[in-house]
C-alpha cells in the first residue's frame, strides 16, 4: 500500500526538537515517521491522523478535520491518549517504549525508542526458508514476556499480528502498537469497538459470548505462530464459527515440526476460549515443554527453562 | 463542469432486483452511487436502497454547490447509511443474523477530481487515457474473502473465480459488524476518462477480461456500451445471472491540474467503531483536557528509570 490520503511531513521539518527523516508507515488512523532528537538519536514519532476525520494537503502541517468529524476526530484522539497512558505503564525490553508525548500542529505526537530490525510480518516474507522450530519458540517465548508484563498490568493487547511484532537485529521481539489496547475492566461490549484484523482476530472479538481477556491475545499469538508456518493469516474466526475449515497445524506440518509446538498452536486457536492456554506463561511453558531432543545443558530449551524457573 | 452519465440495471435470473444506482449533482460537484443488497439476508433491496437515500440526501444538504472535503462527506455518509439501515432493522425487530445488508460504493468529482470509497465487492473502474486502444484501467480491491485469500497468495485468479466463497464479503453497511470503509486518494480526472461503478453481477462473469471489456467504455458513447457490456456479462452468466448493475460518467472537460497517476492500491480505514445503538457521543473535549492528558502522560515518562537507550 504505497497510497494515502494524507500528506506525510517532509523530511528535514522539525518538531519539538525532533527532526523527521522518512516516513515509516501509515495506517488508517496515524502516520509513524523515523526521526533524530538533538543528541542524533533516532526515533519513532506516531502522529495522530486518522485518514477520514482529518485531511492534510501536501504543503500543510496542521490537518483541516471539517466540522461534522470533529466528534469522532476528538473521540480518536482520547484513545490515542489512552495508548499513551498504557504504554507508559510498560517498561518491559519486550514492550515498545515510550520516550515523549506532546502536542503540535493541530494533533497529538508519541515519541518511541526506534531499534533496528524488521516486522515478523517481513521476516516471514523475506525468509527463503521454513522458519525453525528453535527460532519460533525462542522468539516467542520472549514476546510471551512482554505480554505477560501487559496484562500483569490489567491491559489487553487486542491487535498481536505479525505486522506488530518487531525483530530487533539481534532477533528478540518487541511488541508494537497498542492502539487497540484496553484495560480488561473498561472493556465493553466487543461491537462497540471495531479495531481487529481478521485472521488474528479472537472470536469473542467478534461476539459478545465470551469476555475478552488474557486468552484473546493468546488467540492471536497463536495465529501468528501458525501464520509463521504458513506465510499467511489462518482462516478469520467469524468464518470459522460459521464453518471451520482450519486444517489444524498438526495435520498440516506434522512431518516438518514437533508434534508438541503444533499441538500448542492448535490449543491457542481454539474457538472456545476456556480450551485455550489461559494466561501467556502457560503458553510459554507449553512452548518449551518436550523439546528434549535440543534439551541438555547450556542449550536453547535448558536457557528458556531456567528463565521461567521450571 | 462537462460530463455525460449512462446507467443500467439488469435483474439477470433472479426473482428481485437487489441492486439499486443513482447519481445527483450540483453546478460544482456529481456523486454516483451503487449499492448490492445481499440475497441470503432479509430484505437486501430494502439495505441497498437506504444507503442510496442517505447518500442523496447528505449530498442534497452539504453540497452547496460544492462539498467541503469529498473525502470525508463520502466517509460520513457511508457511515450514517449503515446506521440508518442497522436502526431500521432493530425497528423491524429483524434478529442480527439476518438483518439486511448491502455493499456500497460512491464517487463524487469534484474540481476535475475523483474521490471514492467502498465497503463490499461492488467495484469502481477507472478506464485513462484517451488514446484510442490504450486505455488503462484500474479497479478497486474488493473487501471480499477471496480477495483477501489471492492477496496472501492461497488461491490463484483461476481459483477465486469458482471459489464457494466468492460471494461473501468482510465490509458492508447493516449488520452488526462495523464496516470498514475504504476511501481512495484523488484522482485527477483527464478528458475521455470514465468512471464507472458496477456490482459483482457486471464484474465477476467477464472473468479476467473484465479490465478488457471495461476499457470498451472508454471509446464510444456510454449509452451504446453500457448497453453491450451487460449484454456480454449477463450471456456469460447464463440463466444463473445475478442482477447486474453499472453506472458511469465520462469526464469531457480538460484537467485542471495534470500528472497524478492512477493507482490501484487505496487505504484501508478502519473506522472507530460504535455499536449499532451507540451512537457518538458528543464530546468536545476542551483544550485544557488536551493539556492534561498529555501534562499526565509526560509525568508518567518521567517516573520512567531509564527512557533512553543506555
Amino acid at each position: 500500500m504505497t497510497s494515502q490520503n494524507n500528506s506525510a511531513l517532509p523530511p528535514g521539518f522539525t518538531l519539538e526538537g525532533y527532526r523527521i527523516d522518512r516516513q515509516l508507515s501509515a495506517g488508517g488512523f496515524s502516520i509513524v515517521y523515523l526521526a533524530h532528537d538533538a543528541d542524533e538519536t533516532p526515533v519513532a514519532i506516531k502522529e495522530y491522523l486518522p485518514n477520514s476525520l482529518a485531511l492534510r494537503s501536501a504543503g500543510d502541517t496542521a490537518p483541516v478535520v471539517p466540522p461534522e468529524c470533529q466528534a469522532d476526530f476528538n473521540h480518536g484522539l482520547k484513545c490515542f491518549f489512552e495508548e499513551g497512558r498504557a504504554l507508559t505503564e510498560l517498561k518491559h525490553p519486550n514492550v515498545v517504549r515510550v520516550l515523549n508525548f506532546f502536542r503540535a500542529n493541530g494533533t497529538v505526537y508519541l515519541v518511541m525508542r526506534f531499534e533496528r530490525g524488521r516486522t515478523l510480518r517481513d521476516h516471514i516474507r523475506e525468509s527463503r526458508r521454513h522458519l525453525s522450530d528453535v527460532f519460533l519458540r525462542t522468539m516467542f517465548t520472549g514476546l510471551l514476556d512482554g505480554l505477560g508484563e501487559v496484562h500483569g498490568h490489567g491491559l489487553l493487547h487486542l491487535d498481536i499480528k505479525p505486522a506488530n511484532i518487531w525483530l530487533r537485529s539481534d532477533g528478540s521481539p518487541v511488541l508494537l502498537d497498542f492502539g487497540a489496547a484496553r484495560y480488561a475492566v473498561d472493556i465493553g461490549p466487543p461491537a462497540a469497538r471495531a479495531m481487529y484484523t481478521p485472521g488474528y482476530a479472537a472470536p469473542e472479538q467478534y461476539h459478545g459470548k465470551f469476555t475478552l481477556g488474557p486468552w484473546t491475545d493468546i488467540y492471536a499469538v497463536g495465529a501468528c505462530l501458525y501464520a509463521a508456518l504458513a506465510r499467511s493469516a489462518p482462516q478469520a474466526a467469524d468464518l470459522r464459527l460459521e464453518d471451520d475449515q482450519l486444517l489444524p497445524a498438526r495435520q498440516r506440518w506434522g512431518d516438518r515440526y514437533p508434534p508438541r509446538l503444533l499441538a500448542t498452536i492448535d490449543d491457542c486457536l481454539r474457538l472456545d476460549p476456556t480450551r485455550r492456554p489461559q494466561h501467556a506463561r502457560a503458553l510459554q511453558e507449553s512452548l518449551v515443554a518436550d523439546a528434549d531432543a535440543n534439551d541438555t545443558p547450556g542449550s536453547w530449551v535448558d536457557r528458556l527453562r531456567r528463565r521461567l524457573g521450571s | 463542469m462537462k460530463y455525460s452519465i449512462a446507467q443500467e440495471s439488469r435483474i439477470g435470473g433472479r426473482e428481485i432486483n437487489q441492486d439499486r444506482a443513482g447519481s445527483i449533482s450540483t453546478t460544482e460537484a456529481v456523486l454516483l452511487m451503487v449499492a448490492d443488497g445481499m440475497g441470503g439476508h432479509m430484505q437486501g433491496e430494502v439495505a441497498a436502497q437506504i444507503a442510496i437515500d442517505t447518500l442523496t440526501e447528505q449530498f442534497r444538504r452539504l453540497a452547496t454547490p460544492r462539498l467541503q472535503n469529498p473525502a470525508a462527506f463520502l466517509s460520513v455518509a457511508m457511515r450514517m447509511a449503515h446506521q440508518t439501515i442497522v436502526r431500521y432493522a432493530d425497528e423491524c425487530r429483524i434478529p442480527a443474523h439476518a438483518a439486511p445488508r448491502t455493499t456500497c460504493i460512491a464517487c463524487v468529482i469534484q474540481d476535475g477530481t475523483a474521490c471514492w470509497a467502498h465497503a463490499g465487492d461492488s467495484r469502481l473502474y477507472l478506464v485513462h487515457g484517451s488514446d484510442h486502444n490504450s486505455h488503462r484501467v484500474a479497479h478497486t480491491r474488493d473487501h471480499s474473502i477471496v480477495q483477501r485469500m489471492l492477496d496472501e497468495g492461497q488461491i490463484t485468479q483461476e481459483e477465486a473465480a469458482s471459489h464457494p466463497l466468492r460471494h461473501r464479503v468482510f465490509s458492508c453497511l447493516g449488520g452488526d459488524a462495523t464496516p470498514q470503509i475504504e476511501v481512495s486518494p484523488p484522482v485527477v480526472l483527464m478528458d475521455g476518462d470514465v468512471v464507472a461503478l458496477c456490482t459483482d453481477g457486471a464484474w465477476a462473469p467477464m472473468g479476467p477480461e473484465a479490465a478488457k471489456l471495461v476499457a470498451s467504455l472508454g471509446g464510444a458513447p456510454l449509452n451504446t456500451t453500457i448497453p453491450d457490456l451487460l449484454d456480454t456479462a449477463e450471456q456469460v452468466a447464463g440463466d444463473g445471472a445475478d442482477n447486474l448493475t453499472i453506472i458511469a460518467l465520462r469526464w469531457e472537460a480538460p484537467a485542471i491540474a495534470a500528472g497524478i497517476d492512477v493507482d490501484q492500491d487505496t487505504i484501508t480505514i478502519t473506522v472507530v467503531g460504535q455499536a449499532a445503538d451507540q451512537r457518538v457521543e458528543e464530546v468536545p473535549i476542551s483544550d485544557a483536557e488536551i493539556e492534561r492528558a498529555i501534562a499526565d502522560i509526560r509525568q508518567r515518562i518521567s517516573r520512567t528509570p531509564s527512557n533512553r537507550t543506555p
